[in-house]
Parts: structure tokens; C-alpha cells; sequence
């Protein structure tokens, strides 16, 4: 992939601790049984990436926050009902993909009130550890609403295209397109700063 | 593309932590039922009426009615409890967050190093979603004030206001208004009427409004027949269903369900079509040793009605005779659990803790404010809260978010 090569100058972050199928079965299988290290793995392994992909979709973080955590709530809530044969993490990201759509949605359809009546509380985020993450994410957050959203669908949250088009309800001729806009800006992007 | 799904979003960790601190919680809200075994009922109810003799002990003055009425079997139980913990003061509230009063008519914060009076009188007040800003009302009058009291808009409803709610998203609130429902963007702007009834002067039409979380401006409301269910951005009614009891609504925090909370039962509906999924009497009756100890008096009735953090339990109070009890009640798919936490005099419930550990109670005769566990330990009380707020009188509005 061209836009690989791109970014393949970038300082590589750790990856996301692994859980293999069977590991995820076994923590369902625990967490149903009321077993809380169990679902703190879970909540480990996968509430990272779907805190990101909310926040690079909608790119605010309050209703991140509350995209991501609904989704766990909502797997918590579903626990007992859940198919432990089925893996767990398709599903809750297509929750999260669902969320944030429709959060994006809503925004885009809704008058917002400024920020300068928000700022009385000051944000307690240290700065990004990472100055080249944090130009690559700058670049990410840069594209446009429907370019982002399928890459962040793609590359974050690692849904397929047909899954993307499902979700977008839109061709997935026009999901690789837009796919193909948004890793050229950042494959430019790389160039730029190489 | 691992440098994409690896690359950090802005406010990752402090919303990690907080998002572990509610899965947590949710689990150990389900995790009774899923996960202990079956103890002979004999056994579990005597272990429950100790618990609720330990939990009656730890916050209540000694020789009150709540050992009387439960009896000599649980009374060297609460002689023998340590006095009751203190909450400490109104600038550290367990749970943490800020809750918001009205001391002698005027808004006033507490919690968060912070204890502070907002300018003005109000006839009541609404947190904005993230307790940045204030909802006041007063007579005609609607007004967002920012935490140093600051006036950031207002507006003159055509009618005394009775209520006013923020939606969850902070950029629309509604307001009942005499014959109107009626709404305003979050910065004040784009006031209009939602709906409104043929009432006389002075009348009210609507018993109750609440927004239902999620990413639409769906609003419900009561009138004096039924309740609504409106999609306020599509001007859409999405259901209504009869509801002359002129009930309380409220929705779960993840919007799946709503809550309708009337003098005479609680009912739960799926917010999707108001079908309806449980429904709980004030008189509950059954020959169980359990339902009888929460059988009810003639003349009982039912209130509070507000959901925890997580959506998994609802807390109401029943007033039964001379006496209020605060029932927890959780919700699963197939049936609801009722259990009693606290019961005396004069009780209002306020709303839970932003972590979910705690449910604030307004004990209204004595001046004090329990703070009731969820998830074991000892209740804590503070006493004098109207005297701590330099005021005579103290009514709390809602307890929000930490910073």
C-alpha cells in the first residue's frame, strides 16, 4: 500500500496487547461470571481503539468519551444474552462505528454552541508524548468528515469495506474512493515531512 | 496502518479511567445475580434484614422509628454499631462531583474544593450535562448562569416557568411554560414552542419533561393524558402512550429505556416504541417473606424515580405510612429486583453519585444528607447542610459530574 511507506517513517507506538479468539472467549466466559480481571482485560484490550476511532470521527472528546462507554455498557449490560462463540470485538466496534456515525451525523444536521462559553474548566490532558503521533493524528483529524470517517473505519477500528458501505449506507465502490482520498492526503502528508 | 490504530486520541487517559470506573461498576451492579450461587431463601432473607439493620444503623440517630420498626430481633445489631461515619464537609462529597442547591432560594454549589453561592434567587435550577453552567428559573424567566454566577443569556417564557431540563448534549434546553413546551438552543437562541394545550390561567399543562441521551433531540413530556415521545430537530411525534397519571419521566443514561414514575406505580418502557417492559405497584403484594416486609400501607405512594450512572438500577422512595423507604430497584431484561436501603422519616432522593457508589438522600427533617453505598460499607452522613451553606433552607437540585 503506497500510503504505507508514507507513514512508514513514523515512530512506531507499542500495538495494542493481543487477545487471540480463544483468550477472548475464555474473558467473556469469566467476565459472565461476574469476574472483574476478566473484563478489565477486555476493557484493556479493546476500549482503546474505540475511544480513538470515536474521537478521530466526531473529534470532540466529551462525546468520545461517551460513544466509547456506552458501547461497554451496553456489551456489559449484554453479557449474559451474548454468544460466547461469536468474537467480541466485531461487535462491539460496530456499536462504536454505529455511535459515531450518528453522533457525526447529528452534529452536522445541528447549530453547536461556541466554544469560548465552555473553556471555565480547564483540561487536565497533559500534552501528546509523541510529536510525530500527535502531526500524523493532526493530519488525520484534518480530513475531511467523509474521507476520515472511513479511514478511522478502516485503519482503527479494522471493520472491512462492505462493512464500511453497510454502515454508511453508501456503495462500496464510494467507500474505497473515499478510503483512497484519505490515505493519498496522508500518504502526502508523510511526504512532506520526511 | 498500525501507526493509525496506535495513534493517541486527546483526553484518552482520563476518559479510560473514567470509563473503567462505570464498566466496573456495571459489572458489579450484575455480577450478584450472574454470578452467587443460590443460597436457601431462609438464609439469603435473614443475611438481607441484617444488612438493612447494619445500613439503618450506621446512619441513624439512636431511638429513631427505624430500629423500632424493625424489630428486637435487630436491635442489639444496632446498639451495637459504631456511631455513624461523617461525610466530612460540602467541599469533599464522596463520590465526588458538585451538587447543586438552592439555599434560601439562591443557587449554590457544593463538592469539588468548592462551595460557592451564585448571585440571584431561583424558584429551581438544572445542571447543564457537564455542570459547567446553571439552569435557573424564575417566575417568567430562564437563565443560563456560568459557576461564578455569571448571567450568560436569559429569556422571558410567556408564562411562569415550572420546569427546565438540558439536553444531554448541552445544546438544546427545554422548558414547560404554562400551555407551552418549549425549547432553546444551548447559547439562548432559537426559542420556540414544541407543543402546547389548552389549559385556563394559571394552569399548567405538562407534569414532566426528560431528553433522552443519545445523538437526536428526543424529547419526552406528560401532559394531563398521555406521554410523548418527540424527535424535536424532525418536529416528529415517535410515540405517545396514555398516561393519566400524569407520571415522572425520565430515560436510562444509555436512552433505551424510560422510567415513568407516578404516585401509584413505576413503570419502565422501551424507548424505541413505549412498549411496555416492567411495572412496579406501591402496593406490592405476595405471600413472600420478602414482598411482605415491603407490603404497603393504604394512602402509599411512590417517588424519586431516577436512574444510576450506568442505567442498570433505579432509586425511588416510597412513602408507606408514617414512614419513607428508599428502594433500589435493578432492572434486567426479564424482571426487577427490589431492594430497601434506608427507610425514616422524611426522605427525598437527590440523585447518585457520578461514580455510582453512592446515593444522595435529602433527609429532610433533620437537615441531613445520607449518602447511602451501593456497593457495601457504611452510610455516611452530613449534618447541618443548611448551616454549612450559611442558609436556612437547603434544597438540593441534582449532583453532576467531576470536573
Amino acid at each position: 500500500m503506497a500510503s504505507q511507506a508514507a507513514l512508514d517513517g513514523l515512530r512506531p507506538r507499542p500495538t495494542r496487547r493481543a487477545v487471540t479468539p480463544r483468550r477472548e472467549r475464555a474473558l467473556v466466559r469469566a467476565a459472565q461470571r461476574g469476574d472483574a480481571a476478566a473484563l478489565e482485560a477486555l476493557f484493556r484490550a479493546h476500549w482503546p481503539a474505540a475511544y480513538r476511532a470515536a474521537w478521530f470521527v466526531v473529534r470532540d472528546e466529551q462525546a468520545a468519551e461517551d460513544i466509547a462507554q456506552e458501547a461497554f455498557l451496553a456489551a456489559i449490560a449484554a453479557l449474559d444474552r451474548f454468544d460466547r462463540r461469536r468474537p467480541l470485538a466485531p461487535w462491539l466496534r460496530t456499536i462504536v462505528a454505529r455511535r459515531a456515525i450518528d453522533a457525526l451525523r447529528a452534529r452536522n444536521l445541528r447549530r453547536e454552541v461556541g466554544d469560548a462559553a465552555l473553556d471555565t474548566i480547564p483540561s487536565t490532558e497533559p500534552p501528546p508524548s509523541a510529536p510525530d503521533d500527535s502531526d500524523l493524528a493532526d493530519a488525520l483529524a484534518g480530513l475531511p468528515d467523509d474521507q476520515r470517517t472511513v479511514v478511522v473505519l478502516r485503519h482503527v477500528l479494522e471493520l472491512t469495506p462492505g462493512e464500511i458501505a453497510d454502515l454508511l449506507g453508501l456503495p462500496r465502490g464510494t467507500v474505497n474512493s473515499r478510503l483512497r482520498r484519505g490515505l493519498d492526503a496522508l500518504e502526502s502528508w508523510g511526504r512532506s515531512v520526511r | 496502518m498500525k501507526e493509525l490504530r496506535d495513534l493517541r486520541a486527546p483526553g484518552e487517559s482520563d476518559a479510560r479511567r473514567r470509563a473503567w470506573e462505570l464498566a466496573a461498576a456495571a459489572l458489579d451492579e450484575r455480577a450478584p445475580a450472574a454470578a452467587a450461587p443460590r443460597r436457601p431463601r431462609r438464609r439469603s432473607l435473614a443475611v438481607a434484614a441484617a444488612a438493612i439493620a447494619l445500613l439503618a444503623a450506621a446512619v441513624t440517630p439512636p431511638g429513631s422509628a427505624v430500629a423500632d420498626w424493625l424489630g428486637d430481633a435487630v436491635k442489639s445489631v444496632v446498639d451495637a454499631d459504631p456511631p455513624p461515619r461523617n461525610a466530612g464537609g460540602l467541599d469533599a462529597l464522596p463520590g465526588g462531583g458538585r451538587v447543586l442547591v438552592l439555599a434560601d432560594g439562591a443557587p449554590a454549589i457544593a463538592g469539588d474544593d468548592a462551595k460557592r453561592r451564585l448571585a440571584g434567587d431561583a424558584d429551581g435550577a438544572a445542571w447543564s450535562p457537564h455542570a459547567r453552567f446553571v439552569a435557573a428559573i424564575r417566575g417568567n424567566e430562564l437563565a443560563a448562569l456560568d459557576l461564578h454566577g455569571e448571567r450568560r443569556w436569559s429569556l422571558a417564557a410567556p408564562a411562569p416557568i415550572e420546569r427546565a431540563s438540558w439536553s444531554p448534549d448541552g445544546f438544546r434546553v427545554a422548558y414547560a411554560t404554562g400551555a407551552q413546551m418549549r425549547l432553546v438552543a444551548g447559547d439562548g437562541t432559537g426559542d420556540r414552542v414544541v407543543t402546547q394545550r389548552r389549559v385556563r390561567a394559571g394552569e399548567s399543562a405538562f407534569a414532566g419533561l426528560a431528553w433522552k441521551p443519545g445523538s437526536r433531540h428526543v424529547l419526552a413530556y406528560v401532559d394531563r393524558r398521555r406521554v410523548w415521545v418527540v424527535d424535536t430537530d424532525l418536529r416528529r411525534v415517535l410515540w405517545s402512550r396514555p398516561a393519566p397519571d400524569r407520571p415522572r419521566p425520565e430515560f436510562a443514561p444509555d436512552g433505551s429505556r424510560l422510567l415513568l414514575t407516578s404516585r401509584a406505580d413505576v413503570r419502565v418502557l422501551r424507548s424505541r416504541d413505549g412498549r411496555a417492559l416492567h411495572r412496579l405497584p406501591a402496593r406490592l403484594t405476595g405471600g413472600a417473606r420478602e414482598r411482605e416486609a415491603l407490603r404497603a400501607r393504604p394512602g402509599t405512594r411512590l417517588g424519586g424515580g431516577v436512574w444510576n450512572r450506568a442505567g442498570t438500577a433505579f432509586a425511588l422512595v416510597r412513602q408507606n405510612g408514617p414512614r419513607t423507604e428508599v428502594l433500589v430497584t435493578r432492572t434486567s431484561a426479564q424482571r426487577l429486583r427490589v431492594r430497601r436501603l434506608f427507610v425514616a422519616g422524611d426522605l427525598r432522593i437527590v440523585a447518585f453519585s457520578p461514580d455510582d457508589r453512592w446515593l444522595l438522600v435529602d433527609w429532610t427533617e433533620t437537615g441531613t444528607w445520607l449518602f447511602l453505598p451501593l456497593h457495601g460499607g457504611r452510610a455516611r452522613q452530613l449534618t447541618g447542610v443548611a448551616r454549612r451553606f450559611g442558609a436556612r433552607n437547603v434544597v438540593p437540585q441534582g449532583w453532576c459530574c467531576p470536573p
